[in-house]
């Protein structure tokens, strides 16, 4: 948990709890994680943006200590638009219709389907260490199957959960540290956070689903979206890790100019867990793009 | 199970673990895949032994047989290839057809491939080269071969992933790719994970599946760059996909390989050796009459 200023509290949405995090005052900030994480991966970037900002984190849907509603058939329940929904619904109860989403890993996926769903309420997005899943859907190569192998096996069907029950303390730290510049490392008491919110059978059958909803539902969505010409128009900031997968394997800004009217970005001197891994510039390069853009 | 007498030749230092049956005829290799061992031949070689002399082996690092090398360098299939072309010559078989199923069929590819004046016959059996299973597999297909990356990854992470769960992962494998019920029974099944989940030999397969993304992929490339093409009869089998639509298809893939090609679609699941063997054993006897 984070210490004060953070003040914990749970916001329903359409029955799902969102466990959230609030501190601070000014223009809003939502904060979103990925895989296998919980918010605690802005432990070091969210205090200095609420120096100057309202900051807002969340566990999403199925993550952290959000309600894991039992997944769908049809992959519904953890599409991007589903768990965004859940994300913007926070931030109207908290009494904020119009705010800048950051999001990294999953949690940028999210981002990136709130922005386009509710335009209306998203200022700015920004958009950590990823490209967007329609485009890596429709470039796979050795390289990407590779790289992105759970992507693969975490959508495999019910075999997922039956290896990973059980071992999650294995498979967290194996994921976290695959992806880690070497040299880095994660707070043992961390660490073990995430995995305690990894490790049960609901959280491991919310996350898969999640996985599950890229291939299916999710890339539905961008399909159609892109087909309807759905790009996003705010201002989009695209940060990676020159370390990173995304940052040894695509050209993120010239892939996002695809997806987005307005973009910018750089690549951080790490890995994929830039909030973790380079918290100072990335917090720096947040709190920047939001004056720019508020 | 089976009353096949155990045998194992040493070749260059490693043991090759295999059955022998029948005399006459050119003689036959049967090769089998991930994630099984030579029993996967049961019903297959005393049928095909009636007539000619038939020699099942266990592939390197799978079942008895030794792994050839460290890495996956020891799962390069044109090692593997030559390794077996030398093990067949060491029983006194200079020229011999070759049947592999799945990984089986990757090394009878390649032997195929790289020794023409050995190999009179060649089948392979659910399987595409690899060069073509990589460029084939694009978008939200690749859910149906998440283990080729899983296996593939580095730092042994695979191998002490499996190695929490063997039984769990492979048998997902021997259940979830059988269509013909009763096919893979309890016993033979369980050899099946007794064989596959052994530390040594999880960590071979990984190697052989690393071998197939860092080795095999290049030199089948390397092939297909400068039109190498099978001298032999070909015969290629697979599954018949049913209600799933291929991002590839077999026929013209096989068809860019080989002059001579018989192709069946089987009607069964993956594992073709134990769910369909009458007709396998079938078109085994009509590829090696041609």
């Amino acid at each position: 948990m984070l210490g004060a200023p953070f003040r914990y509290q749970r916001v329903e949405v359409d029955g799902v709890g969102i466990n959230a995090a609030v501190a601070g005052t000014g223009p809003p900030l939502l904060l979103l994680h990925g895989y296998p994480q919980t918010h605690l991966i802005w432990r070091h970037v969210a205090p200095v943006l609420a120096a100057h900002h309202t900051v807002v984190l969340t566990d999403l849907r199925g993550y952290g200590d959000s309600d894991k509603p039992a997944p769908d058939p049809g992959d519904v329940r953890y599409s991007k638009r589903a768990m965004a929904r859940d994300q913007f619904g926070v931030m109207h109860e908290l009494g904020f219709d119009r705010f800048t989403v950051i999001g990294h890993d999953r949690g940028a996926r999210v981002a990136h389907r709130l922005a386009l769903d509710h335009a209306d309420a998203v200022a700015a997005v920004a958009l950590l260490d990823i490209v967007p899943t329609r485009h890596l859907l429709n470039h796979v190569t050795r390289a990407m199957s590779l790289g992105y192998f759970h992507w693969f096996f975490l959508a495999a069907g019910d075999i997922p959960e039956r290896l990973l029950a059980g071992n999650m303390d294995f498979w967290v730290r194996a994921m976290i540290e695959r992806l880690l510049a070497p040299g880095t490392t994660i707070e043992p008491e961390v660490m073990a956070d995430y995995i305690r919110c990894m490790s049960s059978p609901a959280a491991i059958a919310a996350t898969t689903a999640d996985y599950r909803a890229a291939t299916t539902t999710d890339l539905a969505d961008d399909d159609a979206g892109m087909a309807a010409g759905a790009k996003l128009r705010c201002p989009t900031l695209v940060l990676w890790g020159e370390k990173s997968f995304v940052g040894r394997n695509y050209a993120p800004l010239e892939v996002w100019s695809g997806y987005s009217e307005n973009v910018r970005g750089t690549a951080l001197p790490c890995g994929h867990f830039l909030p973790e891994e380079a918290p100072s510039p990335t917090a720096g390069l947040l709190l920047s793009f939001v004056d720019e853009t508020w | 199970m089976n009353d096949h007498t155990d045998h194992s030749a040493v070749v260059s230092g490693k043991r090759v673990a295999y059955w022998a049956e029948g005399d006459g005829g050119t003689p036959l290799l049967l090769l089998h895949g991930f994630p099984q061992t030579r029993l996967a031949w049961r019903h297959v070689l005393p049928a095909l032994a009636a007539d000619r002399r038939v020699v099942v082996a266990d592939l390197p690092g799978y079942g008895d047989s030794d792994r050839l090398g460290p890495g996956p360098a020891g799962f390069d299939k044109a090692v593997v290839a030559e390794h077996l072309v030398a093990f067949m010559r060491e029983l006194g078989h200079d020229r011999f057809a070759v049947v592999g199923h799945d990984r089986g069929g990757l090394v009878a590819f390649r032997a195929a491939l790289d020794h023409p004046e050995v190999i009179t016959h060649v089948g392979v059996l659910d399987i595409l080269p690899t060069a073509d299973n990589w460029a084939a597999l694009r978008g939200p297909a690749g859910v149906f071969a998440f283990h080729l990356y899983l296996l593939a990854q580095p730092d042994d992470f695979p191998e002490r992933l499996l190695g929490r769960a063997p039984d769990v992962f492979f048998g997902h494998f021997l259940d979830g790719w059988t269509k013909v019920s009763g096919a893979i029974p309890p016993n033979v099944r369980a050899e099946y994970l007794r064989a596959c989940g052994r530390p040594e030999t999880i960590a071979a397969i990984c190697d052989d599946y690393r071998a197939s993304a860092f080795v095999d992929d290049e030199r089948d490339r390397v092939d297909q760059e400068r039109g190498a093409r099978l001298a032999m009869p070909v015969l290629a089998a697979w599954q018949d996909p049913c209600d799933v639509r291929l991002p590839f298809d077999p026929a013209a893939i096989w068809r860019s390989w080989a002059g001579e090609l018989t192709t069946e679609v089987m009607p069964c699941g993956h594992f073709i050796p134990e769910e369909q063997p009458e007709r396998l054993i079938a078109a085994i006897r009509e590829l090696l009459r041609g």
